[in-house]
């Protein structure tokens, strides 16, 4: 059994060896993809329109506001009278965010105290909303008043309005790791199979003693390690380049990626089990796991402010609890007990596929 | 079932949804036999070699190859046989002798065992000079050879050639049925062989006609031709399919 899959992973590594364009590809598309992310950041957030509510209408809360109207970040888009007038205006798109100066903010300052400035910031757009965040705390840092010779510091307290949790670059990072390895995992594995159907070569495996189980796992492992090199790849990029921290034990995330990653493989075995052709199995490989796990795992848009009925889809989407897993273990550093309904969750979609693609696989081994 | 036999059928059927491919079909092949099946495309000798060699199971009937049952021993079946299809099958992005090396792998063969097989096919097919070489990067008639080579790494009693000369040419042919006599004369490798080039059943100790599913007759080539006076298996194939044909219509 053990050398029947060393066998058939050792050919597995040969053919990979054969094609160093498509490894080339593996892992600098993803590299790629990772620093036009950034690339948009840097172009998107400069005289980001914001509102603002005055309840003090100082000389000082005029100081605040000119200082981030003159700011490259940001564009004081016009003056609003309540709460409800800002929310209309953030919904409506036209401003993306605003701040209130508290109608005690001058007097306060009298008193040498370090009088609190509200910034609302429409989470929806998390890239810009977490560049608008550090503007405002480096443009309210290097405010400074004189009362007595003593200098002003400002509290900033931003309200992310729909997007609570957004992070920004931290957020997104891990989620575009957990896309690409269930990309990478899923669509290799199913064209690996797919090009042995096409070429007659599936044909010849099946009359050797090979038997199924020995043959998908031998396919299989090769993969999941390139996979793995992949996603360490991304992640030290990650945290090269973005600087996106990681709190906690790398171990953990590295046990429970290989969980992730049989659900990933799992529906690459049986999307194979459909497809006859490497094209059918690229293109399904796609459809089915990219379009699913950028749009419903909450990798971009939360899953809380989904309807309904696609939070009930997202349950089933294995992207998402691989971002929970690995947004808690990076940014939140929580341990495994924390994580087990996450990785019940993987196993259990593991198995059910596999169960399914198995089930296929035999009845297509002997029609 | 007598376990003289390589190959022995009884009944054998196979359907796929209404559309009978292959129609209870009987017939033995004895140990060391050259056996051929002779069929037009769509005859039914793939999919009884797919039923013989345990990849397909049959409708209906049951079958032994090498004494082990085709519907239950499976696993048996494909330990002792060899197959070569009529897709060339091996990966072409892999050298020769990395191709041997892995479906000699397949077969549990390794380390010093595995070298001296590749090393005894090598010289027996006469490819050495390929053994480095891409797979895909050899000539066609070359890489039949390198097809048998590794089809028979692993000493199969029972050899499945599944159209294994076609699109070849003729001198390239004519090599590669003397290697095939060798095989089943020097070792005693029985021989299960599709064909249609008709000519071919010439080489064949017995030959079975294939038409639409079905067996219409079943000897050898010198008997063929003696009992409907023909001068060449040609032509006692189309007197055969005619005669089937023309009882169909009458
Ligand atoms: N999996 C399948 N499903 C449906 N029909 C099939 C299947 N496999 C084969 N057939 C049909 O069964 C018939 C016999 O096919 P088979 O491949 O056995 O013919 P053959 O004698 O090997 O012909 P060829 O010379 O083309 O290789 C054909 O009509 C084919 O279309
Ligand atoms: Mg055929």
């Amino acid at each position: 059994m053990i050398s029947g899959i060393w066998t058939i992973a050792k050919k597995e590594g040969l053919h990979i060896r054969r094609d160093p364009r498509s490894i080339a590809m593996m892992f600098l598309l993803p590299l790629l993809m990772m620093m036009l992310y950034g690339y948009a950041i840097n172009m998107d957030v400069k005289n980001v329109k914001i509102g603002v509510i005055d309840h003090d209408w100082s000389p000082e809360s005029r100081e605040v506001v000119s200082r981030f109207d003159g700011s490259e970040f940001f564009s004081v888009h016009r003056y609003y009278p309540s709460r409800d007038e800002v929310r209309k205006a953030i919904e409506s798109g036209a401003i993306k965010g605003a701040l209130i100066i508290p109608a005690d903010f001058s007097v306060r300052i009298g008193r040498g105290k370090n009088p609190p400035i509200q910034a609302i910031i429409d989470g929806s757009d998390s890239n810009t909303g977490k560049i608008m965040q550090a503007g405002m705390q480096q443009i309210l840092g290097s405010v400074v008043f004189g009362a007595g010779n003593l200098p002003v510091l400002f509290t900033v307290e931003p309200r992310v309005w729909y997007n609570p949790d957004m992070e920004g670059v931290n957020f997104i990072v891990p989620g575009l790791v957990a896309v690409f390895l269930m990309m990478i995992a899923t669509i290799l594995t199913s064209i690996t199979i797919a090009r042995e159907k096409e070429t007659g070569t599936m044909t010849q495996l099946r009359l050797s003693p090979a038997g199924p189980a020995q043959i998908i796992i031998g396919k299989v492992l090769p993969y999941t390690f390139l996979a793995f090199m992949v996603g360490s790849l991304m992640l030290v990029f990650a945290l090269l380049y973005y600087r996106v921290p990681f709190y906690g034990s790398p171990w953990l995330l590295a046990g429970l990626s290989i969980a992730f990653l049989l659900a990933s493989l799992s529906i690459g075995l049986l999307a194979s089990t459909v497809a006859n052709s490497q094209q059918v199995a690229m293109a399904g490989g796609l459809l089915g796991t990219m379009l699913p796990s950028i749009i419903l795992s909450g990798f971009i848009f939360p899953i809380r402010s989904m309807p309904q009925v696609l939070q009930w889809v997202s349950t089933v989407i294995p992207a998402k609890y691989f971002l929970e897993i690995i947004r808690g273990i990076m940014l939140k550093d929580i341990g495994i007990q924390y994580l087990l309904g996450q990785l019940f969750a993987l196993l259990l979609f593991t198995l059910i596929v596999l169960a399914i693609s198995t089930i296929r696989f035999r009845r297509q081994m002997r029609i | 079932m007598n376990h003289d036999y390589a190959v022995d059928v009884e009944d054998l059927t196979k359907r796929f949804g209404r559309f009978t491919a292959v129609d209870h079909i009987d017939f033995s092949v004895r140990r060391g036999e050259i056996f051929g099946f002779l069929g037009a495309n769509g005859a039914g000798k793939t999919t009884t070699i797919r039923m013989l060699c345990g990849i397909l199971l049959p409708s209906d009937g049951k079958g032994s190859v090498a004494g082990y049952s085709i519907m239950t021993q499976s696993e048996r079946i494909k330990q002792v046989i060899g197959y070569m299809s009529q897709r060339f099958s091996l990966y072409s992005d892999l050298t020769v002798r990395e191709n041997m090396e892995f479906f000699g792998g397949t077969y549990g063969l390794k380390n010093q065992k595995l070298k001296n097989r590749i090393e005894r096919v090598t010289d027996l097919y006469g490819i050495g000079d390929f053994l480095d070489q891409l797979t895909g990067d050899i000539p066609l008639g070359w890489k039949q050879r390198v097809g048998l080579a590794s089809a028979t790494l692993h000493d199969p009693q029972i050899l499945f050639l599944d159209e294994p000369t076609s699109g070849v040419d003729p001198s390239a042919r004519r090599q590669f049925w003397q290697t095939i006599y060798q095989l089943a004369r020097g070792s005693g490798t029985t021989i299960f062989v599709t064909t249609h080039y008709l000519e071919e059943a010439e080489y064949c100790d017995r030959a079975a006609i294939m038409h639409k599913g079905t067996i219409l007759d079943l000897d050898t080539p010198a008997s063929l031709k003696s009992r409907y006076s023909k001068s060449n298996m040609e032509d006692v194939f189309v007197h055969v399919i005619r005669e089937h044909e023309g009882e169909l219509t009458v």
